[in-house]
């Protein structure tokens, strides 16, 4: 006990020094695991914009699509206030990487996931995105915080919902997907990283649609 | 006297670890930031790219009933002296790629979380048909360039993201997709 007085401000300083070691050890785990997070959201928002912008950039126009699927135009959109909750569309489709594009129509559809993900101290309502074809059974293509579509003609002309207007000549595209960390870095720190949230956006011009009327 | 030295020198060196880690954060995060930033100035040149390309190569061109005019068919082409808006008041009039020449604005675009403003700018140029190089003078030819350009607006004297898109543009382009 005397050889602990006699260092005594030694040991309080080694315990403070090794306590914030500590502290500063877990804010970088905790630092690295968002980054993680971060990355693997901007990759999710792409790889579903991919898909999303691959299949709009055959969409099929009015005419083609009653010659090659028939039936009523199917293009159209549903929304709610802030996002698109259908987007259907008459398109050119591959079952396999290697196989010819057939005709079909694709239907993606977003439904609430019943969770929100709280990032930056702010909360997101989280949704289901699937991906039908024809009448195959609607797959998943994961879970994104931001699904918007809308058709574009001259002018700068938008409609985010019901069928293409005419003379519609490109489509807009968005979806954020959103990671969520453990909401607390070290020492009860808040996390403040935004970037959980990544947005992918697209414009597309379908070569399909002809020429601009 | 010797404890405290060493003491004082223990938490001056893990004051400067603690300090360049957190330094290093703050860098990666800014990395983060700035990438969702350039993916917002990008998508905002794409859109308006899109809307370039709706329009009428010329305004002698609007008429799109009327048969394509072939390379070298100059005639009537307006004059780079006179691109610009002229009775056009809003950009949802414009009809022809000239009324974008100068155009300029201040809009903002989600990244992220939160928002970002962003300046578009678009210039406008008759261009070589051949190599799509801007061409100088008062010369007229049946290729324009478009050039839109997003730049970041900061007030923090930080480095500023910029996208550039060109847009290729010929008289068959109003009858064309893709």
């Amino acid at each position: 006990m005397p050889a602990l007085y006699d260092h005594l401000i030694a040991v309080v300083a080694g315990v403070i020094l090794l306590a914030s070691l500590l502290v500063l050890q877990t804010r970088d785990r905790l630092a690295a695991i968002e980054a993680t997070l971060a990355d693997t959201s901007r990759a999710r928002a792409e790889a579903v914009l991919d898909v999303v912008a691959r299949d709009t950039d055959n969409l099929l126009p009015r005419d083609q699509a009653a010659i090659l699927i028939g039936g009523s135009y199917p293009t159209r959109l549903a929304r709610t206030d802030s996002v698109t909750t259908e987007y259907t569309l008459a398109t050119l489709v591959r079952s396999a990487p290697d196989a010819a594009p057939v005709p079909a129509v694709v239907r993606y559809r977003l439904t609430a996931a019943g969770d929100t993900a709280t990032v930056a101290g702010q909360r997101l309502a989280l949704y289901h995105l699937t991906r039908q074809v024809g009448t195959d059974a609607a797959r998943p293509m994961g879970v994104v915080s931001d699904f918007g579509v809308a058709f574009g003609a001259a002018a700068g002309r938008l409609a985010r919902d019901g069928a293409p207007p005419p003379g519609v000549s490109h489509v807009q595209i968005r979806v954020a997907v959103a990671g969520q960390g453990s909401g607390h870095a070290a020492a009860d720190q808040r996390s403040t990283r935004a970037t959980l949230v990544s947005r992918a956006e697209a414009t597309v011009r379908p070569q399909n649609l002809g020429p601009v009327r | 006297m010797q404890q405290t030295l060493l003491c004082l020198a223990a938490v001056l060196v893990f004051s400067l670890f603690g300090l360049s880690r957190h330094r290093a954060l703050a860098a990666d995060e800014r990395a983060e930031v700035r990438r969702e930033t350039e993916a917002a100035a990008l998508a905002t040149a794409e859109r308006w790219a899109a809307t370039l390309t709706d329009a009428a190569f010329d305004e002698a061109d609007l008429d799109r009933t009327q048969p394509m005019r072939l390379a070298g068919q100059t005639t009537g082409l307006t004059p780079k002296a006179r691109f610009g808006a002229r009775e056009e008041a809003t950009v949802a009039a414009f009809d022809d790629i000239d009324d974008y020449a100068g155009y300029d604005r201040t809009e903002t675009a989600r990244a992220a979380l939160g928002l970002v403003l962003l300046r578009v700018h678009i210039d406008v140029a008759y261009a070589d048909p051949a190599t799509f190089a801007p061409v100088s003078g008062s010369l007229v030819t049946t290729a324009k360039v478009a050039v839109v350009t997003v730049t970041e607006v900061r007030t923090d004297g930080q480095t500023r993201v910029t996208a550039t898109l060109p847009v290729r543009v010929t008289p068959a382009s109003q009858f064309l997709h893709s």
